[in-house]
């Protein structure tokens, strides 16, 4: 890009950015405290607007500024071009819009025909009683039974792989057999472009082994108390500083577990103030007015799912509190500008067509599948509020998980992830990889449902947090599909020894005692290529 | 950017071959050619359009100068490279760049595209990933030197010189008993109305959150379109 080129693009940037900070608490907040200083005995006219700015810098004023607008230079969808029109800026490649339209629609139809089986309306008003009834269990809605035994979740995570594995893109050479210029021994076949061995090596490489980390060397026998006292120093002074993009960097050796939290909220910039206690409690009096199927959908899976796991069973009530409220939060809907799916929409009972009748269902636009609540159960491990639970929740639904459910051409997005674990697997663990082709077992049938979600349910709990301190301090999901291929590496003589699909997925079912960090630091950091 | 695209004809790529025209060799290369027939010689100023699966582009186009202007290294009708192997796809076998639109503006020219009587697109894909490989939508768009617009001066500032004593005599009369000055009257609207304009420009975006239409969320099914 040119130099004038980058100087206009800064410029619609900050254009951007201060339109978005405007409507927002910081802004009257930033104004509030302008004026507490202006006012001020010894500041004098002549040079009130450098007075008042060193000020506001001095008592942490502009560090908050910073952060907001680091926050939001994470999420700003890249500049479009002007000819490129709304669902070429969601996604810019055709056969992929296709896709994603139409396993939408799947989703719809699904929805719709249980709808219409169980004569369960998609949403209605609860009666006084049933609110009042609501409230007062609110803290414990774990002890509630529903029969939820007629429904069942829209879609699991073997659906959505059926569905990838279709796609193909109807220019590439590939498609007819005969003459396949792909040379992939995957499932899909399509010419993304992902990192190889050597740059996720240089994107990574604070998890190199030459360098210390939470998780390795404070879990070891030589000197872990050492470690884990120099770390926890090292984050006080971190944690003081309110910087999102310092905390970021400390992250990426991993979170001391006491800190975690705090980290992750400085890293997403999620402060807790009375303004979003009030918001939370505004959205969970929503849930008490309104009955919709995504909640049954919700207790279904996290029966399902979260109450069957060790780990987490005991967080049930809190779970509901998080993601019944997760539904009816309208302010989900600003991840869609960066994400190729849309959400769907309804008209009010009897006004079909009628654009003014139109919403959005659910209120937050995102239907969730088999194993959704799993996003949510590790955070219970960080705060014990739910208010900052759920903060912490919704921003990383809208950053990062958001992406392990959509059709999409993102290089972090599911199907580009799918195809950096192949490409990695074929090409550092080529005999592996050809040995379980030959028996049947698709490596990318096993790993799926781990890299759909983030690992959770599959790993320790406190190997998972770390995972997701990566995640995190990184900014990409890349780490996910990297593990992949790293437990397959780590358990390769076992997997040669398999002659059916089942054995080979026998081998894998539980990682329970895996250390995440040790494997990843071996995988990446000692293959030769 | 100019308002309307220049009108021109673009044909349809015409792939690049060696050797017998029978033969099947793919070339990875192909050329669009472009006229403009109503219009004899035009300065170039943007051209847009959106790729489909090219990885490098060159824009070669030929100049109308009449003999006496030409020097000796471009004689008439000779072609002239704008754009030098410019990359579309920064991977030519990956998606990357595959699908987007693309705007080509006279400082990424490498030579003036001054007199401009017709041009030519070479397209290359050199990967055999794909089958077909072109660009769409071309829009070609002059370059218009922008002239400043001459900004009409009010009457007053013009005929003040003459009639300055009328004015004062005419601000005599318009005094009314009672009320304060025009001037301050007019002073103190104007602030108000700086006043209101500047609550209306700070109008925040935020939503509401509510996501019901007056209390009613009744749905049965969801929509397909």
């Amino acid at each position: 890009m040119s130099a004038h080129d980058q100087s206009e693009h800064l410029s619609v940037l900050i254009a951007h950015i201060v339109k978005e900070l405007r409507g927002t608490v910081l802004h009257s907040q930033l104004k509030r405290a302008a004026q507490i200083q202006a006012a001020r005995p010894n500041v004098h006219l002549s040079d009130l607007k450098r007075e008042v700015h060193n000020a506001l810098t001095e008592t942490g004023w502009e560090r908050k500024l910073r952060n907001a607008v680091y926050k939001h230079m994470a999420l700003y969808p890249k500049i479009e071009h002007p000819l490129s029109s709304q669902d070429h800026s969601k996604e810019p490649l055709a056969y992929i819009r296709k896709a994603q339209a139409n396993w939408e629609k799947r989703i719809l139809k699904s929805l719709n025909s249980m709808c219409t089986e169980l004569s369960v309306p998609l949403a209605r008003k609860r009666p006084i009683q049933e609110q009042k009834d609501l409230k007062m269990k609110w803290n414990e809605l774990g002890t509630d039974e529903p029969d939820l035994s007629a429904f069942r979740p829209v879609y699991a995570p073997k659906d959505f792989l059926d569905v990838l594995v279709t796609i193909k893109n109807p220019n590439c050479a590939n498609s007819q057999e005969s003459n396949a210029v792909l040379h992939n021994w995957g499932l899909i076949q399509l010419p993304f472009k992902v990192k190889n061995m050597k740059e996720l090596k240089e994107q990574y490489w604070e998890l190199s082994m030459t360098e210390v980390q939470t998780g390795v060397e404070d879990a070891s026998d030589i000197i872990p108390d050492t470690t884990e006292t120099d770390r926890m120093k090292l984050g006080k002074k971190v944690l003081q500083q309110c910087h999102s993009p310092v905390a970021q960097q400390f992250a990426k050796k991993g979170c001391p577990p006491h800190q975690r939290g705090e980290m992750w909220a400085q890293i997403l910039d999620v402060v807790s103030t009375d303004n979003d206690k009030l918001y939370y409690e505004q959205l969970k009096s929503y849930v008490f007015q309104h009955d919709l199927l995504v909640d049954s959908l919700i207790y279904k899976d996290v029966k399902l799912t979260s109450t069957n796991d060790d780990n987490y069973f005991v967080f049930e009530d809190y779970l509901y509190q998080v993601l019944l409220v997760f539904s009816r939060d309208t302010q989900v809907l600003r991840h869609f500008a960066n994400s190729s799916a849309t959400p769907a929409k309804s008209y009010i009972r009897g006004k079909l067509g009628i654009e003014e009748y139109a919403v959005i269902y659910p209120p937050n636009g995102v239907i969730p599948f088999h194993g959704f609540a799993m996003f949510a159960a590790p955070l219970n491990y960080i705060h014990c509020d739910p208010i900052k639970l759920y903060f912490i929740f919704r921003e990383l639904y809208m950053r990062y998980f958001f992406r392990l459910h959509n059709i999409s051409s993102h290089p972090q997005g599911i199907v580009a992830l799918c195809v950096l674990f192949e490409s990695l697997l074929q090409t550092h663990q080529p005999q592996l990889f050809y040995h379980l082709r030959e028996v049947g077992a698709q490596p990318l049938k096993i790993a799926f449902k781990w890299i759909m979600r983030a690992f959770s349910g599959f790993l320790a709990s406190d190997q998972l947090l770390q995972l997701w301190d990566r995640i995190l301090a990184y900014n990409s999901l890349e780490i996910l599909p990297v593990l992949a291929m790293a437990v397959f590496a780590f358990r390769r003589a076992n997997l040669m020894e398999v002659s059916t699909v089942q054995a080979a997925e026998a081998v894998l079912a539980d990682l329970t005692t895996l250390k995440v960090i040790p494997i990843l630091q071996v995988a990446v950091f000692s293959s030769t290529r | 950017m100019s308002s309307k695209p220049l009108n021109c004809i673009i044909r349809k790529p015409v792939t690049l071959k060696i050797g017998e025209p029978r033969t099947d060799f793919h070339s990875g290369a192909a050329v669009i050619e472009v006229a403009m027939p109503n219009i004899k010689s035009v300065d170039l100023g943007e051209i847009t359009f959106k790729n489909s699966y090219t990885a490098y582009l060159t824009i070669k186009v030929r100049c109308n100068f009449k003999s006496a202007e030409t020097t000796s290294k471009y004689g008439d009708n000779k072609w002239k490279t704008i754009l030098q192997r410019y990359p579309l796809m920064p991977n030519p076998h990956c998606e990357p760049g595959s699908q987007d639109y693309f705007t080509i503006n006279r400082n990424m020219m490498c030579s003036e595209a001054n007199k401009v009587a017709a041009v030519r697109f070479l397209l290359q894909q050199p990967s055999p990933v794909w089958n077909h490989f072109t660009i769409d939508e071309i829009n070609l768009y002059e370059h218009k030197l922008e002239a400043p617009s001459p900004v009409s001066l009010p009457y007053w500032l013009l005929h003040n010189d003459d009639e300055d004593e009328d004015l004062v005599e005419k601000d005599k009369e318009l005094h009314i008993e009672g009320a304060p000055p025009v001037d301050n009257i007019s002073a103190g609207l104007q602030q108000l109305w700086a006043l209101s304009e500047s609550v209306r420009a700070n109008q925040t975006a935020a939503s509401l959150g509510r996501y019901d239409i007056d209390g009613c969320y009744e749905i049965n099914l969801l929509s397909y379109t």
